[in-house]
């Protein structure tokens, strides 16, 4: 168990990086563009660039959220129950259902980005357009990886010491 | 498995607790499963985000929010709204509502103004002996009230869900949201006539309280003013006030450092901004669904059968809100009810922008609305009161904004008086 927390503690401070370094990124080109527009010039490529990195970064807040227990929900049943292992089977149950509708998310993904691949453009910068949906089950990928994270724990984790 | 069946049993799992983003998602892969269309629908509704311009200041306004909230900015904001305030009557009281306000404009009503400024106005508002049910019912209040004022995220979210201009949003919420906390301060005011709170007014200690707090005051109106008078562009504004923020509180007044608070700064408005976004992705499959479907237009005929004219509709409407608000959270509500009602209101001639205003009013007297409202339960959390205290606490405020909502509703030009 030891082993799956530090290799859990290790995914996730890599997603942290890539989000800091995301953030970062789309603050500077921002930044970057509004300088450039008082020298009436501007770089094309910015702003979808900026866009794809906030749709990767809400990927990656997901997946913040999920190693947070923070996605928004609607959350009566588990202040309600007292015993801690009717709880803890409750958020094992719950926990499984979000994963097997991430895959499902994931594999609408994946369908989506079959289909762009044999007609893919190039966008911006020589990415094709194909690439970027390929972020799409990509970042369902992360969130998934963390959410199985998150069931090992619950699995293995002591009674009385359920997260929420 | 049937259809419906699957349906009730989604619904089911968001009642106990799921995520709302994976039941969204579930919805929406089962809705076009059954409708014959292959999932990868639910892809390119996803992806159809990324094209959205103003999606960036989602991130980057939650971001300069979530480092006011850490830094030491409250302190001196209190300190300057008590020098400029506690000389009326009420005046405690005028500055727990105008503090809060100004923070539930940057943190967009997550409770963090609650959290943040509960221990700081809390004691202030007894110590002048303001009775415990009134300043609960004023903190718990407060924690919504800023939610018309720009940059709030719930009229950003709004704008990007209803395709309506945002900068418009911004501007339109300074009249209703200004009117709400008039009305309140009368209140407080009426209140605390028989209080012993006021102290005489001191310009020496306005001056040296707006020196501390100078850089935070004028966060707000630089951000109106430069987008309403085009000097920059929406997504620029959240870029610059980000950028301001972390040269305030990491360079100026060094409340907060890059090494040790930066990181955590980040994680904590991405968690947010990326369970918010996570359910608008997966929404807009399922709002796909629906529009296809014309399951609006089922809705406005079955309603016009009943109602046959504005006013009725927008009483029927706000009644409708103020469930949802009560029952749901602001981002959800935004994204699942927005797409619905835009259509019906469309057809009784509301104005897009006015219709903005009376959602988000309602979601924001949803916060305090039993028995659900989420400010509620983090006041009853952050006080350590019961709840059913605060429902006592909050009943006579939630009765005045009732009242404001109405007036909102039936006097459209308090929302669109400077909208072009």
């Amino acid at each position: 168990m030891r082993f799956i927390s530090r290799i859990k503690s290790i995914y996730e401070n890599c997603i942290l990086y890539l989000l800091v370094g995301a953030v970062v990124l789309m603050l500077f080109l921002t930044l970057l563009n509004i300088i450039l527009r008082f020298f009436e010039s501007t770089i094309l490529w910015v702003e979808p660039v900026v866009r794809h990195l906030v749709f990767i970064a809400a990927f990656l807040g997901g997946s913040v959220a999920s190693s947070k227990n923070e996605h928004i929900k609607i959350d009566i049943i588990s202040k309600i129950i007292k015993k801690d292992f009717t709880k803890k089977l409750y958020q094992i149950f719950i926990q499984l259902f979000t994963i097997i509708i991430l895959y499902y998310l994931f594999q609408s993904g994946v369908n989506f980005y079959e289909v762009e691949k044999e007609y893919a453009s190039s966008v911006f910068l020589g990415f094709k357009s194909s690439t970027l949906v390929a972020l799409i089950p990509f970042g369902f990928s992360l969130i998934i990886i963390q959410s199985i994270f998150n069931l090992i724990s619950l699995i293995f984790l002591k009674e009385g010491s359920t997260n929420e | 498995m049937s259809e419906n069946l699957l349906v009730l049993l989604i619904i089911g799992f968001a009642l106990v607790g799921a995520p709302l983003f994976s039941v969204m998602g579930a919805l929406a892969l089962v809705l076009f499963h059954f409708a014959e269309i292959d999932i990868s629908a639910v892809a390119v509704e996803i992806y159809r985000l990324a094209g959205s311009p103003t999606l960036l200041t989602i991130p980057l306004f939650t971001f300069a929010g979530t480092i006011l909230a850490r830094s030491q900015s409250p302190s001196r904001l209190v300190a300057f709204a008590n020098a400029a305030f506690t000389w009326m009557p009420g005046g405690i009281a005028i500055v727990a509502l105008v503090t809060c306000a100004f923070f539930t404009a940057f943190t967009g009503a997550s409770g963090v103004t609650i959290i943040a400024l509960g221990g700081l106005l809390y004691p202030m508002l007894r110590a002048v002996d303001y009775t415990e049910t009134f300043s609960l019912g004023l903190m718990t209040t407060g924690g919504s009230l800023g939610l018309l004022f720009a940059p709030s995220l719930p009229l950003i979210l709004y704008g990007i869900v209803a395709k309506v201009d945002i900068s418009q949003l911004f501007v339109a919420g300074i009249l209703p949201g200004t009117f709400l906390i008039l009305v309140l301060s009368l209140y407080s005011s009426f209140k605390g006539a028989k209080q012993i709170d006021r102290k005489p007014f001191s310009l020496s200690e306005l001056r040296d309280s707006f020196i501390f707090a100078k850089w935070e005051i004028f966060i707000i109106p630089l951000v109106l003013f430069s987008i309403y008078f085009g000097v920059v562009t929406l997504t620029e504004a959240s870029a610059i006030t980000a950028i301001y923020c972390i040269i305030l509180s990491f360079f100026i007044h060094k409340d907060l450092k890059i090494s040790k608070d930066l990181q955590s700064i980040i994680s904590e408005s991405m968690g947010l901004v990326g369970a918010i976004l996570l359910i608008l992705c997966c929404a807009m499959g399922l709002t796909n669904y629906l529009v296809d479907e014309e399951i609006p237009m089922k809705i406005l005929s079955w309603i016009k059968s009943g109602v046959d004219n504005k006013y009725s509709f927008l009483l029927l409407l706000n009644v409708f809100l103020l469930i949802v608000g009560s029952l749901m959270d602001i981002f959800s509500a935004i994204i699942v009810v927005v797409p619905l009602i835009l259509p019906l209101a469309a057809q009784f001639d509301i104005h897009p922008v006015h219709l903005a205003i009376i959602f988000l009013t309602n979601l924001e007297i949803g916060y305090i609305t039993p028995p659900i409202g989420i400010n509620l339960f983090i006041a009853s959390y952050r006080f350590d009161k019961p709840v059913l205290t605060l429902y006592r606490a909050s009943f006579p405020f939630l009765i005045l904004l009732i009242i404001c909502l109405l007036v909102i509703t039936y006097v459209p030009w308090l929302s669109i008086l400077w909208v072009n």
